[in-house]
């Protein structure tokens, strides 16, 4: 792999996705560019319904059999994922890029021991039932599962949440992949359980060598954990950069609405949230200018006729907001 | 587990007592003297009154009910009112042929109903699909008698591949098999019909979930998801629906043995209730009852079997 190392893992340009629908396409993702480096740790944030479940699902090809990719392309180091054959996808799941699921309670099968749906991943392997096995306990035992040599036996009710979530993770971990995608990986869990996946989550991030894409609609577990944000309103990227440039100098309105809307950063105590006034807009039919025009409190004349293109604030930082015209 | 399976054989027992109950009742509540009918109208009073003694007519309702259970556990049903041969061996001679033909419907099944039905979940809509769809709602919708005399106009009469009347030549198991052949498929056919839909609506119920979505993450063969992770989950309505099933074979069972002129306990309980001969008909309605409590108290243990979470709650 080292050859590969100033290609990124994932390199998305240009994607698009619509669902259809009775009422029409919906289209949930227009133009999104991503890129994952080698080793970083890449979070994308946004309101719910936004599209970052139909981003990653995209990314395994995994999307429902009502969506289609309208455009762009999805390039996992040299190859485009999007056109893959079967067996190359096949080859690419679980081994190359793994993934943490949104919800920890039905993400596994409730027939099937834990152990067993561990040791199933590594079908693609020659080892012996019992090497596979005392794989599965490691990886257990190094997600925190105690008495991981006993509990393999046992079936995923058996589980508290936490557990359950901590599970997929050491699933997720069996392959070594070279991306690890977490999709809100803790919000189904409660505060102190959400701390420990995230504790966990940043031990094998420098354990292990492999790139992450953490999902979440919690700004501060992507300030602590990522190096690079992606901010997505309403199936569009509006900002992307490192981490502090973003956080402390937000360029599009919609991610200074966010941060303002974090609890956590509210230094006031007030009984009140500030919340964005509005809705996200129907997907299926868009207005004609920037998408965020409609809720933008610092609009002004271009906003509502013509789409923004990517405004460049430093190398790293870009957004597309017409504020920003004139760097 | 173990409380639980006792505890299963335990309210097994009481389905089975419970159905002696009524039946008992019903037949006493049917107008008419048994001895009447039983021994013709040309019989004396004191003959009637000699014949309810032996049979223990006499005696009030209840402690009829209770000497019947107690000789039920004893192995004794009574005796035959015409040739005074025990019952209990006369219904022994005939539960093997009942119990293959119903054995033999369910095989059908399961054998064909249950792929039928995963292989139309695979592509939804698609023309295997509806072709299959198509033929489960005929298969349902058909009457089993239909199926019995058109499969024996068709496969016997006018193509003479199979035999048409009896249990077929007692030493040999493949004659015996031909002769099942039609019978089972008269009563199995409906049941494929019904376990092709009812899998595939569970299975793309099943497909339909996290879980099967990880497997595929994970780059799973379609195969082991299907038959493995799938499946064992899906197959579960199928196999609580059998288990009351089988009480449904059963009762097809009875007429297709009157159709075949088939030996068998229906053929037996139906000839034994034109000629009012009640030590038959109870004997025979409590094996079939014991048949289908079994059948329940089978596919409870495998659906604990197959499932840890009703395992965990018993
Ligand atoms: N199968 C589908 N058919 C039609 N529309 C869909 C489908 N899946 C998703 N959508 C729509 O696409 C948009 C994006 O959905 P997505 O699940 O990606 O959001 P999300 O950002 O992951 O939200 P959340 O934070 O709630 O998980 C939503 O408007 C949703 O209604
Ligand atoms: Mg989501």
């Amino acid at each position: 792999m080292s050859n590969f190392n100033n290609v990124p893992v994932i390199d998305i340009s240009n994607l698009s996705v619509d669902f259809q629908t009775q009422r029409g396409d919906v289209r949930a993702l227009r133009n999104v560019d991503l890129t994952i480096p080698h080793n970083k740790t890449v979070g994308v944030v946004g309101e719910s319904g936004c599209g970052k479940s139909t981003l990653i699902n995209s990314i395994l090809r995994l999307l429902a059999s009502n969506a289609s990719i309208t455009s762009g392309s999805i390039r996992f180091l040299d190859t485009n994922i999007l056109e893959m054959t079967d067996p190359e996808l096949n080859d690419l799941r679980g081994q190359k890029i793994s993934m943490v699921f949104q919800d920890p309670m039905t993400a596994l099968n409730p027939v099937i021991t834990v152990g067993k749906q561990m040791t199933d991943i590594l079908f693609r392997d020659s080892h012996s039932r019992n090497a596979k096995r005392e794989k599965a306990r490691d990886m257990l035992q190094m997600v925190g599962i105690p008495d991981a040599e006993d509990r393999m036996n046992d079936y995923p009710h058996q589980f508290s949440g936490g557990m359950r979530q901590r599970i997929c993770i050491a699933m997720a971990l069996m392959m070594n992949p070279a991306l690890l995608i977490a999709d809100e990986p803790t919000t189904a869990l409660d505060v102190t359980l959400e701390a420990q996946v995230i504790h966990l989550l940043q031990e094998l991030k420098n354990s292990f060598q492999c790139s992450i894409l953490f999902v979440s609609h919690n700004l501060g577990l992507i300030a602590e954990l990522c190096d690079e944000v992606v901010v997505m309103y309403a199936g569009e990227v509006v900002e992307q950069g490192g981490v502090f440039d973003l956080f402390h100098s937000p360029a599009h309105p919609y991610t200074q609405r966010l941060l303002e809307c974090d609890p956590a950063r509210i230094e006031k105590s007030t009984d009140e949230l500030p919340t964005i006034s509005g809705r996200v807009p129907d997907l299926i039919e868009l207005p004609p200018g920037c998408i965020f025009s409609p809720r933008c409190v610092s609009k002004f004349e271009p906003c509502s006729t013509q789409p923004p293109p990517e405004f460049v604030v430093n190398e790293h930082h870009k957004v597309r907001c017409f504020l920003s015209q004139n760097g | 587990m173990l409380i639980y399976i006792i505890k299963r054989i335990f309210l097994a027992v009481l389905i089975v007592c419970v159905a002696m109950l009524l039946l008992l009742s019903a037949i006493h509540l049917v107008p008419g003297d048994p001895a009447g009918v039983a021994l013709g109208p040309r019989a004396t009073p004191e003959m009637r009154e000699a014949f309810r003694v032996r049979m223990g007519l006499d005696q009030p309702f209840i402690i009829q009910y209770v000497k019947f259970l107690a000789n039920v556990v004893t192995g004794d049903l009574g005796v035959d009112v015409w040739s005074n041969k025990p019952v209990s061996s006369i219904i022994g001679a005939q539960v093997p042929h009942t119990l293959r033909l119903t054995l033999l419907g369910l095989g059908w099944a399961v054998i064909v109903g249950i792929p039928l039905g995963c292989w139309s979940s695979i592509r939804p809509n698609s023309w295997i699909d509806r072709i299959v769809g198509l033929i489960s709602v005929s298969a349902i919708a058909v009457p089993s008698f239909i199926i019995a005399v058109y499969s024996l106009l068709l496969f016997t009469v006018t193509l003479r591949w199979f035999p048409a009347i009896g249990a077929g030549d007692k030493g040999d198991p493949w004659d015996q098999f031909m002769h099942l052949v039609l019978p089972s498929f008269a009563i199995g056919l409906g049941w494929v019909g019904y376990l092709a839909r009812l899998v595939r609506a569970s299975m793309l119920e099943t497909m339909g979930e996290n879980h099967i979505r990880m497997a595929r993450a994970y780059g799973l063969p379609t195969a082991k998801i299907t038959y493995v992770y799938a499946l064992k989950l899906a197959i579960l309505p199928t196999v609580a629906l059998l288990g009351v099933g089988v009480g449904g074979l059963l009762s097809g069972a009875v007429f297709a043995e009157i159709v075949f002129a088939r030996p068998g306990i229906g053929k037996l309980v139906y000839d034994a209730v034109m000629t009012r001969n009640y030590p038959i008909v109870m004997g025979g309605v409590l094996v079939t009852t014991i048949l289908y409590a079994a059948s329940t108290l089978i596919s409870d243990l495998i659906t604990a079997a197959l499932d840890p979470r009703v395992r965990e709650n018993l």
